[in-house]
């Protein structure tokens, strides 16, 4: 990925990430497809829409960091082509 | 569906836009008697080939929006994680309405003179016309 683009993973939310990994396999069996709100080393719920978890997140911590992820096998990878090649302002 | 009309840019499609928080946070904020930070403005650029919005990460810190998780992206060099942020976007001067996202992606973007890449997540709920013989698009939202 091409220097001052985006950004690294989000090393604030380590333990969240890393409690959902862990739980991840468990939390297929009861809640796939619904989206986990994840603090530290607990599920505070499953949602069935992540505005739905990230409301119930906000209501409960404010402005303190929390993770939304949704439960799914496999990730979505995303497309950003113009700043992961630094396209941007390039000229040919 | 209200329509933006604006001439291309050498850079591309570029509209004005702000960046602020989400409602849920903005109201949580003003129930705490908690300072609402005021919005951060910028250009947006129309980006086709972006699956996700991007938005400058040191504006959404300015803002004090925590990530709320990431995103695998695709990069020459494999699958890389990123940031993802809530945020909302406002396009003062035109009559486009704001726009509430869970997600966008945290990124570098200042130096570009950017504060958003709009991409396919928006535009798949826009109507975009790009007129290259006239060196003018139109987006309806």
């Amino acid at each position: 990925m091409a220097d001052n683009q985006c950004g690294p993973s989000v090393s604030v939310l380590a333990e969240e990430l890393a409690y959902f990994r862990e739980h991840k396999d468990e939390w297929l069996q009861r809640h796939k497809g619904k989206f986990a709100l994840v603090k530290g080393r607990e599920l505070i719920g499953t949602f069935t829409t992540d505005q739905q978890a990230y409301e119930a997140g906000v209501k409960k911590f404010g402005r303190e960091a929390f993770l939304i992820k949704e439960i799914v096998e496999e990730e979505r990878i995303e497309d950003l082509p113009a700043l992961t090649s630094g396209l941007i302002d390039a000229r040919l | 569906m209200p329509v933006y009309n604006a001439p291309l840019q050498p850079r591309g499609a570029l509209v004005r836009v702000e960046l602020s928080l989400v409602t849920a946070l903005e109201v949580e904020l003003l129930a705490a008697h908690e300072p609402v930070p005021s919005p951060v403005g910028g250009w947006g650029l129309i980006d086709t080939g972006a699956s996700l919005t991007a938005v400058d990460e040191m504006s959404l810190a300015h803002l004090g929006v925590r990530p709320i998780g990431e995103a695998s992206v695709r990069t020459a060099a494999g699958a890389a994680t990123t940031s993802l942020y809530p945020a909302r976007l406002h396009f003062p001067g035109s009559p486009l309405r704001a726009i509430e996202f869970r997600r966008v992606v945290g990124c570098a973007l200042h130096a570009q003179g950017l504060l958003a890449l709009i991409g396919r997540d928006v535009l798949r709920d826009c109507l975009m016309v790009y007129n290259g013989t006239a060196g003018t698009f139109s987006l309806a939202l």
